[in-house]
């Protein structure tokens, strides 16, 4: 990972994931596009989509926008 | 099946066991039962202690007689097994290494105790797992028969070796970070709102630092337990689960409150309780406290380019509304709220539904307490 993400992961979603899948989520949560994503981990753009489509279903979220609203929500205090 | 493929199958089931659980006790349940179908015996201990002349020992044992553990302190210099196998760490040794000669095992004092104590021994096997941060565990397989450990017994239990001294150092380390109050802050990243609980009775361990202000914030001074300062609600939900014994509690296991309640708008307090391994025969309890947003407040600075309709309907798409339920809740048609949205992406040089919620949440962080 070259940079921290902007947004936290919630820690409950990091226990319910795969390595791989919350690798994605942080890249998600930099606001990143699918196509970067793949750049970034040298992985087949459909490869994103169907890790996508697992974390979607792991964590109850019906999409990109619903996951990054999510984890804006359940913000760590500062 | 052949005895290779039946000690593969063995060792993966050994292995899962292994690393079942972070409490030793679960863990030592889970695989004592597969340990002796590798390596069949009489009795087994495991003994995790500090090393010094006399050390405490933590038995984990399978069958072995209560003098035996009772009066091991007392006895353990005789004990030529630990002396052997102190002297060379993560080796399997069997009796014949560990004397010069059966006889000398025979009239060993250690020898004579053992049956003093009902425990006709006639061959061992031993290997001291070095565990490091001043802790080491000895396991043992004790045999009353005069049937010596093969040569094959002793490269099988070598083999587990590492694996064995990474599950005592696993459950170690995590057992002792739940027990030790300084370290708790380390384990709990202290910029988590969560504490640390003895139920019975009532004791507080460990509190992070912003627990407290949290709990002014949604607990009413009258709400809170004196002296814990926990608020009663929780208290009371602490322990029903600790009665329940940890076995699954769906929807138990986390309490909410509605901000409205304390009059905080937009706003959740979601309080989650987890059973962490046992200290002194009791569970410790962690709660962890979140605030969660209803919604992602409207960045004022985009109230200054947008309508207040566009507005309007940003705060619901921040709420996580789809299009069919804004334009329902306005009263609008479908195409008119995704006209609105468009506008609203040209003016805050958003592509999408998804970059605009990423970026109210980025704006929105700085400006929450």
């Amino acid at each position: 990972m070259t940079s921290p993400s902007p947004l936290a992961m919630p820690s409950e979603w990091q226990q319910r994931l795969t390595p791989r899948e919350a690798e994605i989520v942080n890249c998600l949560l930099r606001g990143w596009d699918n196509q970067l994503v793949a750049e970034h981990l040298g992985v087949a753009l459909g490869t994103v989509k169907k890790h996508l489509q697992n974390i979607f279903g792991k964590l109850g979220v019906d999409g990109r926008a619903a996951l990054i609203f999510q984890a804006a929500c359940n913000r760590e205090p500062s | 099946m052949s005895r290779d493929s039946r000690e593969r199958t063995l060792t993966s089931k050994l292995t899962e066991a292994l690393t079942s659980s972070l409490n030793l006790s679960e863990v030592f349940a889970n695989a004592e039962d597969l340990l002796f179908r590798l390596t069949p015996a009489d009795y087994m201990a495991l003994c995790v202690s500090r090393p010094g002349p006399r050390g405490d020992y933590d038995w984990w044992v399978t069958k072995m007689p209560a003098p035996f553990l009772a009066r091991y302190s007392e006895l353990a210099e005789h004990d030529f097994v630990r002396c052997a196998v102190m002297r060379e760490r993560d080796k399997v040794l069997r009796d014949e290494e560990m004397v010069a000669h059966r006889k000398v095992l025979e009239r060993s004092r250690w020898y004579a105790y053992c049956r003093e104590l009902g425990m006709p021994l006639e061959h061992v096997m031993s290997v001291l797992l070095d565990v490091k941060g001043g802790v080491h565990a000895g396991l043992t397989f004790y045999r009353e028969r005069r049937r010596p450990f093969s040569r094959r017994d002793q490269a099988r239990l070598q083999a587990l070796t590492l694996l064995l001294t990474q599950t005592v150092r696993n459950c170690r380390m995590y057992g002792e970070v739940a027990a030790r109050g300084q370290e708790l802050s380390a384990y709990f990243q202290h910029r988590a709102t969560r504490c640390i609980v003895r139920v019975n009775p009532l004791v507080e361990r460990m509190r992070t630092p912003p627990t407290t202000a949290l709990l002014m914030k949604w607990f009413h001074p009258s709400e809170l337990v004196v002296p814990s300062g926990l608020p009663t609600v929780l208290v009371e939900r602490l322990a029903m689960l600790a009665a329940m014994g940890g076995a699954g509690a769906p929807g138990l296991d986390t309490w909410e409150r509605a901000g409205e309640e304390r009059g905080l708008a937009g706003q959740d307090l979601r309080v989650t309780f987890s059973r962490l391994p046992m200290q002194d025969g009791q569970h410790l309890w962690a709660l962890e406290f979140q605030e969660l947003l209803r919604a992602i407040p409207v960045p004022e600075a985009w109230r200054q380019s947008l309508t207040a309709r566009e507005a309007e309907i940003v705060s619901y798409v921040l709420r996580d509304w789809d299009n069919q339920l804004i334009a329902d809740h306005l009263d609008l048609a479908l195409a008119t709220v995704k006209k609105h949205l468009q506008n609203v992406f040209d003016k805050l040089g958003a592509d999408s539904r998804t970059a605009l919620i990423f970026r109210a949440s980025l704006l929105c962080r700085g400006a929450l307490s």
